[in-house]
């Protein structure tokens, strides 16, 4: 069920991600090449993304379909069986896989200037306000017993905009891809949230 | 002498027995005021929207099993038809057997009477619960939905994920609902004088705006794991509501300017009722007793 996917609206996200990073700029540098570089990192994202989609539907479709008044049954069971299907054919897959050395760079980027100041130390603590010490894995199970943390809006007002199979979370100072449906970590960048003492600088 | 003894010790016999019985009367009297809901002061009109509102609770404990105990229990004398969930409705693991023992076995009574929970996720909550068909969410992690009675719409939120989609959302459902009340409910709070968590000013940055905009006259939250009815803010009635199992004794900061009333020496939930403009309101705590009531005024359209 992608929204989004079609060429009209990833035009949109284009310009949409490209004016949203001029808009953090803070370089102030009015450098056209770099900020097309930048759109250009995050459409190819996208296209990584609509590829894993379209593994995530062909397997789903294999599936039985849950109904309307499923039980928690069901649900658990339709969600284990995916992502067992995703772990088997994503068992070669690698961290950088979807977020590539380019997009990390850039997160690493944006998540220096968004957690810093006054609003970034608010940001992290509301991101960390039941922290939980844990190293994420590629195609593990997100754990049950650790708490979501809040994504702030401007996080994911910066990133580029998911379909809904998929998410965005914190997992300590991580940024991890979640397949949702699966309850699955698709891919991460290790400590995304820098250091408080780092941001302050 | 002897008669004299025995009838002595025969009155002494009596007063001990006496005193024993008040003892066990005023005993019986004391556990009564604990084990039913004391003091409910709702109209309980017959057209009326009677709801109540519970948060942070599924973590499978006696404190969750005795809370939901008094829900129940007030169910009798308060017929709501409908319970908004402030999230964290499941703790810990997730599995079906879980559903059965955190929610769907204490709700019981409830479930079996008809009423309706409508659940707003909170960050121990998994994203799957929007497909459980007991929390009505219809697959949608956030959603709205109007009230079986008077002109009154809830907006469940998922404020753990609050990406521009949501916001342009909640913006576009406030807009084009003409109800006389508008109530927003999710779990991470906009005001809360929790010492754990507290208010959350980034969100209370993108949604208090559109909430005083579009006339939201009561929002209900949860995160701090217990009871505060917030002074209006911008004429609108905020509530925590965030110990329906969970609790934190003590965790309220009592300095804070904020707080209208505040209730952190037990559990708690909240009874409501709206009839026409007034919404009238008694908070009960675990052990049944009603630590805050009122009535309050829907803000009037501009």
């Amino acid at each position: 069920m992608i929204k989004r996917s079609t060429a009209f609206t990833g035009a949109i996200l284009l310009i949409a991600s490209t004016l949203a990073l001029g808009s953090e700029n803070v370089d102030a540098q009015p450098a056209p090449k770099r900020v097309n570089a930048t759109a250009a990192v995050q459409a190819a994202f996208l296209k990584r993304i609509d590829a894993y989609i379209a593994l995530h539907k062909r397997l789903e479709a294999m599936l039985p379909a849950l109904p309307k008044d499923a039980t928690p049954l069901q649900i658990d069971q339709n969600q284990r069986a995916l992502a067992d299907l995703v772990i088997q054919a994503r068992k070669d897959a690698k961290p950088g896989d979807l977020f590539t050395p380019d997009l990390r760079r850039l997160i690493h980027r944006f998540m220096a200037r968004a957690f810093s100041g006054p609003r970034g130390a608010q940001a992290r603590k509301y991101v960390h306000d039941e922290p939980h010490a844990v190293m994420p894995d590629i195609n593990k199970r997100y754990p049950d017993t650790v708490p979501l943390a809040t994504m702030p809006l401007r996080v994911l007002e910066w990133l580029p905009k998911l379909p809904d199979e998929l998410e965005y979370r914190f997992v300590d100072n991580h940024l991890i891809l979640m397949d949702v449906h699966a309850h699955v970590i698709l891919d991460y960048v290790r400590n995304a949230i820098p250091p408080a003492t780092a941001a302050a600088r | 002498m002897g008669w004299l003894r025995a009838s002595a010790i025969s009155r002494v016999l009596g007063c001990a027995m006496l005193i024993v019985a008040l003892g066990h009367f005023a005993l019986a009297a004391q556990q009564g005021a604990t084990t039913t809901v004391a003091g409910l002061s709702l109209p309980t009109r017959r057209d009326s929207l009677k709801f109540a509102v519970f948060g942070d609770f599924g973590d499978g404990t006696q404190r969750e099993f005795d809370t939901v105990a008094q829900l129940v229990k007030a169910h009798t004398v308060f017929p709501f038809e409908i319970v908004p969930l402030t999230g964290d409705n499941l703790y810990g693991s997730e599995r079906p057997q879980d559903f059965a023992k955190k929610f769907e076995q204490p709700f019981k009574p409830l479930l079996d009477a008809g009423v309706k929970f409508y659940g707003a996720l909170g960050n121990h909550d998994a994203r799957e619960q929007r497909y459980y068909k007991l929390f009505n969410m219809d697959g949608k992690l956030y959603y709205s939905y109007k009230a079986p009675k008077q002109s009154v719409r809830f907006f469940a939120l998922e404020t753990g994920y609050m990406d521009p989609e949501q916001v342009k959302w909640i913006e576009d459902q406030l807009k084009s609902s003409s109800d006389d009340w508008k109530v927003a409910y999710f779990h991470h709070p906009l005001y809360s004088s929790g010492k754990t968590h507290g208010s959350d000013l980034d969100l209370r940055r993108v949604l208090e705006p559109l909430f005083i905009k579009y006339n939201v006259s009561v929002v209900f939250q949860g995160h701090d794991h217990l009871y505060e009815r917030i002074l209006p803010q911008n004429g609108i009635y905020y509530w925590v509501i965030g110990s329906g199992g969970r609790f934190r004794e003590a965790d309220l900061d009592k300095a804070s300017p904020i707080t209208a009333k505040g209730y952190d020496a037990d559990n708690a939930f909240l009874l409501a009722e709206i009839d026409g403009d007034m919404m009238t309101f008694n908070a009960v705590s675990r052990r049944g007793q009603v630590v805050d009531s009122g009535t309050i005024r829907r803000r009037a359209a501009k």
